[in-house]
């Protein structure tokens, strides 16, 4: 490759990538302007947003307009987006954290559901013990929720540490969706007292495959060893389905197992070996387990 | 212990004007009002117990308390509480700076906004404040302000991202404290950016109480260790002094479980360079046994330099964990199998396992638990 | 008369294990043993022929224009007769080994010297072949360990605790080189022949986002991985698998969006912000945070990021952008004020960021306003070069090349990004 035609190609194509135009101050006074057209609005935002690092009282700007409950919900949105993006590195927006912490929970109050979502989800990240209650409360009393269930558990797993390990079981043992149950089961993988419970699930033949297969990604993570005891259990088992067995032996094969293959297992390791066409993900799935035990 | 039940333990207290120190024993770890709690609830209950102290007076009980989470909250909410709860002391004691200017360290980076006007404060009512602005004021509460405190009031002043009104009113505190400063000679304070987190707090406190009339002992404890070597904990102990810390890999915040092992393998190194590595040894614990595997201690303790031997090892407790707390009073609380809350403490036992010396709820300096393990009259 | 010649690369004069960049590489040839012959000894350098891979090129010295073959005539008494091997820009090696030279000695089909090497080059992760993918994920599964293994440094290095040292600051792009280069060795200690990708998230990627790599997004909290995947195992902080889901673009289709008024900038927007540094850095906001925040997800956090190995991509395409900002505005020199912020200069006064402070945790400093701790220290080694260092400074992190000195070449490169050096300056590590 001629090195100069390859940088002539890309300076064309920087040359052809202006950044936008615009005056940053214009643009300041048109997203302040309460009375504005809201499209106008919006539009100065962009350019707000993307030049913000040049004032640092952008800012603030942002932050009040995100926390105005009687500003327009678009224009909010936009302030919302500066933010969110901003917070990857900015040190004048780190100067507003009191003040964006409190515009949020405003936000959480807004009507508009986009709004208020990404309010939710931007103090959850930030590990905010009021949020947190208010998704525990929502996963006991439909009537509390602030979001869905299953945003709700996937929102408390932003925190190692949540006060969630008592609802999380009961939405294993009890909700109707399994997206839910899944998203809980897998959270529940940190504390070492649910394993009893995941591993109920896993063995449950009554359960959905994806259900079970979480899961056993769960006890795998929880519980390394009882896991074994568990997956070889499965493969063993006449009546259990493929689709796990090839599941659980992935996992023992992909994390190494620390023990030699039980005689139960092992005899139907052969079985499926023999009897299974090739191509079959469980014949492969026991192929490479048994390659890999006799490695 | 549901909400209602928590409210009413510390309004039984603040609302009938009972002595604060009932307030002081539901602090503990295993008071009952922490117990199966997430360590955010938790934080939150002990920080509405802490702002409490501000208006029923602080009594002495809780002082290790306050400054225990000065030193090392990583919470904003607890460490403005704990902030609130200096202005509930009798005396405007100068100590305290070294503990506040500690927390503005640690929170100066963080300063968030936190809200006392309620335990489930409403927000769109509710007044606000911030961490900093909470220290701040409670260093200007204490008028007199040791001159060594000053510069690290002046450099956290000055830290990239601290809000304007922050600065303000750390800016404030300097100009007051100039007015009335004195030094009271205790400490000078270490080069910012090398020394150890202790450099701006007074010297070491006296000696805390030994665990005692436990009525357990260490028989029956097992640990493994960083190799997966399974052992009696009390074979251990037993013929050589040894430090015991405690910690776990999933600790988040800095200025606990990760500061303390990066001090004991300072301590490690410091025994090292004097010839005593194999005379005292070191034992690093965990409070999560379930989760802390082998592999994992072993990784951790690598990371912050602490180098696994036989005398100098990360355990986890297979076997007879409780006696293992109870024979220490060890101050951890757990929620299911997560730790929710512990306190910092170090253990010196003697050649028999029986423990000679404690430091508890402070951030235990390395220069000091050598000299205890050094000194002649040492186990 | 078989006169015995010995080849050192870099030093080195094993017959394996080279790896190779862009940039020359400075090598010697000698006769060690003349077996009674009293003229200079020919040779002739090639490039290996029987295996396919990275073509090598070779010259006498860095003036010269690279050719397929290179003869030489050596000293018959021993001394050193320097030549340099110059890899050959967007040939890249696929599978370790796969690229090699050939010493011939004149007249002496079997004396001649065969050495392995491979052309290791970090790769667009859309593009990259099966095996090197499977390699990459394989590699990464492992050092993750099902949650027990060293990537937990990895993740205890970048949390809201310690952002200060990496973000917000003109340092952020020097950190962050580290942090990859870093985990790129200790992925090279389980298996040598793999590099870090990048994604380029102003492209779409649909070979990444596929259940076999990094995960297709399903519209629920976690992507479906296949069960072969070795991702499939992943477990951070206890908890199993990746939580990321896109907000609401087709992951298949488009390249990552941003949001509505902040969106990702493209390659030629990002590299049009202008040729000097300041103007460059504010590439943190977009695309860098543009890119984290489209999803839901761990990665659209700095704390959490990490539990997410997209996450190390991403930044790999960040690194990538300023790799080819400094190629395209040759800014190398970190002393110039358009290369890096000078000491004092808006977003170089934190310690940590400014060109001669040494970064943690790297450098094992702690204490305020340091972290309390350091959880990785010293940096990974490399048995290639010794650059950065043990405790690397952010000043060492811009010559990555060895544009400057053959001793600043940190042993990574861009497949899109070569080595020009500029006229009159050093001729390659």
């Amino acid at each position: 490759m001629d090195l100069d035609d390859y940088r002539r190609q890309l300076e064309a194509d920087v040359g052809a990538a202006a950044p936008p135009a615009g005056d940053l101050a214009d643009a300041m006074a048109t997203l302040a302007d309460r009375s504005g057209p809201v499209a106008d609005r919006v539009e100065a935002a962009r350019l707000v947003n993307m030049r913000a690092h040049e004032r640092p009282d952008t800012f603030g700007l942002l932050v009040d307009i995100l926390g105005d409950g009687g500003d327009a919900t678009d224009v909010r949105l936009a302030a919302l987006d500066g933010i969110e993006v901003h917070q990857f590195g900015s040190s004048a927006l780190k100067e507003q954290r009191a003040e964006l912490t409190v515009a949020l929970k405003r936000a959480m109050e807004a009507d508009d559901p986009d709004l208020r979502e990404r309010a939710i989800d931007m103090l959850a990240r930030g590990r905010d013990v009021d949020v947190q209650r208010q998704l525990i409360d929502g996963l006991r009393d439909r009537t509390a929720a602030i979001t869905t269930p299953q945003r709700s558990v996937e929102l408390l797993g932003y925190d190692l540490k949540a006060d969630h390990y008592d609802v999380l079981k009961d939405v294993v043992a009890g909700h109707e969706d399994a997206e839910t149950r899944r998203e809980a089961l897998r959270l529940l993988a940190a504390d070492a007292e649910s394993e009893a419970l995941i591993e109920t699930v896993v063995r449950d033949k009554d359960e959905e495959a994806a259900v079970r297969d979480t899961g056993a990604a769960a006890l795998q993570a929880v519980a390394p060893e009882q896991f074994e005891v568990v997956a070889y259990d499965i493969v063993a088992d006449d009546n259990d389905y493929d689709e796990i067995k090839a599941s659980v032996l992935t996992k023992l094969t992909q994390q190494g197992s620390t023990t030699s293959i039980p005689a139960e297992a092992a005899a139907q390791l052969d079985t499926i070996q023999n009897e299974r066409a090739d191509g079959e993900p469980l014949k492969e799935a026991a192929r490479r387990h048994i390659e890999q035990q006799d490695n | 212990m549901d909400d209602a039940e928590f409210l009413e333990r510390v309004s039984a207290v603040t609302e009938r004007h009972a002595p604060p120190d009932g307030l002081v024993d539901l602090l503990a770890e295993d008071s009952g009002v922490f117990a199966g709690h997430g360590a955010r609830e938790v934080a939150r209950r002990r920080g509405w117990i802490l702002a409490a102290f501000e208006q029923t007076g602080l009594p002495e009980g809780a002082v290790p308390y306050v400054r225990e989470e000065l030193e090392t909250a990583h919470d904003p909410y607890v460490a403005a509480a704990a902030a609130k709860a200096v202005r509930g002391s009798a005396a405007r004691d100068g100590e305290f700076a070294y503990h506040l200017t500690a927390a503005l360290t640690n929170m100066v980076q963080r300063d968030d906004a936190v809200c006392f006007d309620g335990f489930v404060p409403n927000w769109s009512v509710g007044s606000t404040t911030t961490v900093v602005a909470e220290i701040a004021a409670s260093l200007r509460w204490l008028g007199r302000l040791p001159a060594a405190v000053v510069p690290t009031i002046e450099a956290a002043a000055a830290t990239v991202g601290l809000g304007a009104a922050a600065r303000q009113r750390l800016t404030e505190v300097i100009t007051e404290a100039e007015s009335v400063a004195e030094d009271d000679g205790r400490v000078e304070l270490r080069h910012l950016d090398t020394g150890e987190r202790s450099c701006c707090r007074p010297a070491s406190p006296g000696a805390d109480p030994l665990p005692t009339g436990t009525g357990r002992d260490l028989a029956r404890v097992r640990v493994e260790d960083q190799a997966g070597a399974s052992l009696s904990l009390a074979a251990f102990l037993t013929g050589r002094p040894t430090v015991i810390a405690f910690f776990y890999t999933r600790c988040e915040n800095p200025y606990k479980c990760s500061l303390t092992v990066t001090k004991m393998a300072d301590l490690q190194a410091r025994l090292a360079q004097i010839g005593r590595g194999d005379d005292v040894q070191l034992a690093i614990v965990s409070y999560d046994s379930a989760h802390d595997t082998a592999a994992r201690l072993a990784r951790y303790g690598q990371a912050r330099g602490f180098v696994g031997t036989d005398h100098h090892r990360l355990f986890r407790v297979v076997d007879g964990e409780e006696d293992l707390h109870t024979y220490l009073a060890i101050n951890v609380g757990y929620a299911g199998s997560l730790v929710n809350r512990h306190a910092v403490e170090l253990f010196l036992t003697n050649d028999a396992g029986v423990v000679v010396r404690r430091w508890e709820r402070t951030l235990w300096s390395v220069d000091d638990v050598l000299e205890q393990v050094l000194s002649p009259s040492a186990p | 008369m078989r006169p015995t010649v010995e080849v050192s690369i870099r030093g080195s004069t094993a017959t394996a294990g080279h790896y190779f960049t862009w940039s020359p590489v400075d090598c010697t040839a000698r006769v060690t043993d003349p077996d009674g012959a009293v003229d200079p000894v020919a040779i002739t350098v090639r490039n290996r022929t029987h295996t396919a891979g990275a073509p090598l090129t070779f010259r006498a010295a860095a003036a010269e224009a690279p050719a397929d073959q290179l003869p030489l005539l050596l000293d018959v008494a021993g001394a050193p007769t320097s030549f340099q091997i110059v890899p050959v820009f967007q040939s890249a090696s696929e599978e370790n080994h796969s690229a090699g030279i050939v010493v011939d000695v004149a007249g002496e089909v079997d004396a001649s010297v065969e050495i392995s090497a491979m052309v290791r080059i970090r790769p667009d992760a859309d593009t990259m072949t099966t095996a090197q993918r499977d390699r990459y994920l394989t590699a990464f599964a492992a050092l993750n360990d099902g949650g027990a293994g060293r990537f937990q440094d990895f993740r205890d290095m970048h949390l809201d605790s310690t952002s200060d040292e990496a973000h917000g600051n003109a340092g952020f792009l020097p950190w962050h080189r580290a942090y990859l280069l870093d985990l790129e060795r200790e992925l090279q200690a389980i298996d040598p022949s793999v590099t870090l990708p990048y994604w380029r998230f102003d492209r779409p990627a649909p070979n990444l986002f596929s259940p076999h790599f990094i995960g297709q997004s399903t519209g629920t909290s976690q992507p479906e991985l296949a069960p072969s995947n070795p991702l499939a195992t992943w477990v951070t902080d206890g908890i199993p698998g990746i939580q990321r889901r896109t907000t609401g673009w087709n992951d298949q289709k488009e390249s990552a969006p941003g949001l509505p008024t902040f969106p990702v900038r493209t390659e030629a927007e990002t590299l049009a912000l202008g040729s000097v540094f300041q103007q460059f850095w504010v590439m943190e906001g977009s695309p860098h945070g543009a890119a984290h925040i489209s999803f839901v997800g761990s990665i659209n956090s700095i704390d959490s990021a990490a539990r997410d190995p997209l996450f190390f991509m991403l930044h790999c395409n960040v690194d990538r952008l300023w790799a080819k900002w400094q190629w395209l505005n040759r800014r190398y020199d970190g002393g110039d004020s358009a290369t890096y912020h000078p000491d004092g200069a808006f977003g170089a006064v934190r310690v940590g960021h400014k060109r001669g402070d040494t970064m943690w945790p790297w450098n094992a400093v702690t204490g305020w306003p340091r972290p309390p701790t350091a959880p990785r220290t010293p940096l990974a080694p490399s048995p290639v070069t010794a650059a950065p260092g043990d405790y690397p400074t952010v000043g060492a992190m811009i010559d990555y090349q060895g544009q400057l000195s053959p001793d600043n070449w940190c042993g990574f490169d861009y497949d899109d990004v070569p080595f020009e050096p500029e006229p009159g300056g050093t001729d390659g590590p």
